[in-house]
């Protein structure tokens, strides 16, 4: 097993598993359409960053309940972990496919919200550019969490739960990035913090996730 | 003297309050097949997973050559069953053609080999995850009851492939309740009570 044939032995289960890999695609759509329904237009354009951040994280949560859960329950786990391959490295290769499969249709609707929400164009491009800097540290945490509940039942709401609290500041710092862009203020310092979490998260997060991984199977 | 692959020195080991075995040793030499046998809850499983490296063992050690490639096969298949059979195996061997050998060698016809594996019965979709015995160059094998649900010809099949790799210098750690055809020089038995 080497990681470039895992990652693409991974695009293909997602490929093949579309119709779970589209339902919390369906989610974020439903929750971030249910506040245009609900809002006057005029309150629209302020709310559109809180609702969008929020949904994205509860839908790659909702995403990532399944992410290890299968490979204990089919013994496929066992092999990634016997693999001459180095853990941290296939579970990189697992993220990235995971992040390609579920954040990249996220991202292409995320247009369609900005004219739904009467969001400013230019204001936009900085609330996209939040979520695409914010989004991997957010999967990541949650992939720790996964990792930690693999082996457990129920592990859902436990998910939630460790994740919710650790995702925090990447919320504040995503909206504030999104609301100082759209006042008119500089909002180089949210988005360097973001960009910092992200580097951070994605260079150090493969190798916690794989311990914890280790740490759940022993 | 034939290499060690693997060493094991006064292993113990249990969960909660119950152990399962205490004072194992053994040694697994080149060109070797060892049975483990045991009742249900004896511990084989667990055993394998110690010697696999995936547990610590309470007391004892084990000594592996890290630069000893490992195959497992388990209990379970570790198949995705989205995935067809020929899918599956590309994972460990990126050349098609072997996989379709090895897969019909073990009776899988192939028509089935492109199918998702969710389609296979219970026996198919083992067969498929032992087709991985002929496909691999590791020479330490660990399979967990590979005989379950499999037909007449399919388990000859796995016994001949386990006979040629202890032949060809490898070893191979075998749980199962089955009477393995092989002849004594290459096989060991050891039961777990």
């Amino acid at each position: 097993m080497t990681p470039l044939r895992y990652f693409l032995f991974c695009l293909k289960l997602h490929f093949r598993q579309r119709r779970e890999v589209a339902l919390p695609l369906f989610f974020f759509l439903m929750v971030s359409s249910l506040f245009p329904l609900t809002f006057s237009s005029q309150h629209l354009p302020v709310i559109a960053p809180v609702t969008l951040w929020i949904s994205a994280l509860l839908a790659i949560l909702l995403s990532l309940n399944n992410l290890f859960r299968e490979d204990v329950e089919d013994g496929f786990l066992i092999q990634l972990l016997l693999s001459p391959a180095p853990l941290s490295i296939l579970i990189a290769v697992k993220l990235l496919a995971h992040g390609l499969a579920y954040l990249l249709p996220l991202f292409a609707t995320l247009p369609v919200f900005a004219l739904w929400y009467n969001y400013p164009w230019d204001s936009f491009s900085i609330l996209a550019l939040s979520l695409a800097l914010g989004t991997p540290t957010l999967l990541i945490l949650g992939a720790v969490a996964a990792a930690l509940a693999a082996g457990l039942k129920q592990s859902g709401m436990l998910l939630m739960l460790i994740t919710l609290p650790l995702t925090t500041p990447i919320l504040l710092f995503g909206l504030s990035m999104a609301e100082m862009a759209s006042n008119g203020l500089p909002w180089a310092a949210p988005c360097d913090f973001l960009l910092a979490m992200a580097v951070v998260s994605v260079s150090v997060g493969p190798w916690v996730v794989a311990s914890s991984l280790k740490l759940g199977v022993s | 003297m034939a290499k060690q692959y693997i060493t094991a020195e006064k292993l113990a080991h249990g969960y909660g309050d119950a152990p399962l075995f205490s004072g194992l040793s053994f040694r697994l030499p080149a060109g070797h097949i060892l049975q483990l046998m045991g009742k249900n809850g004896s511990g084989k499983t667990t055993l394998l997973h110690l010697l696999a490296g995936l547990k610590h063992p309470r007391e004892g050690s084990i000594s592996r050559d890290e630069e000893t490639s490992l195959l497992y096969i388990g209990h379970q298949n570790a198949l995705k069953l989205d995935l067809s059979p020929l899918e599956n195996l590309l994972l460990y061997q990126p050349v098609a053609n072997v996989c379709k050998k090895s897969l019909e060698a073990l009776g899988l016809k192939p028509a089935l080999h492109h199918q998702p594996c969710y389609t296979l019965s219970a026996g198919q979709q083992r067969k498929v995850a032992l087709s991985r015995l002929m496909i691999s160059d590791a020479r330490v094998w660990i399979v967990d009851e590979p005989f379950t649900a499999l037909d007449d010809s399919a388990r000859a099949r796995i016994i001949f492939c386990l006979e040629e790799h202890a032949r060809q210098g490898g070893c191979a750690i075998v749980a199962t309740h089955d009477s393995l055809d092989i002849a004594e020089p290459l096989l060991k038995r050891m039961s777990l009570s």
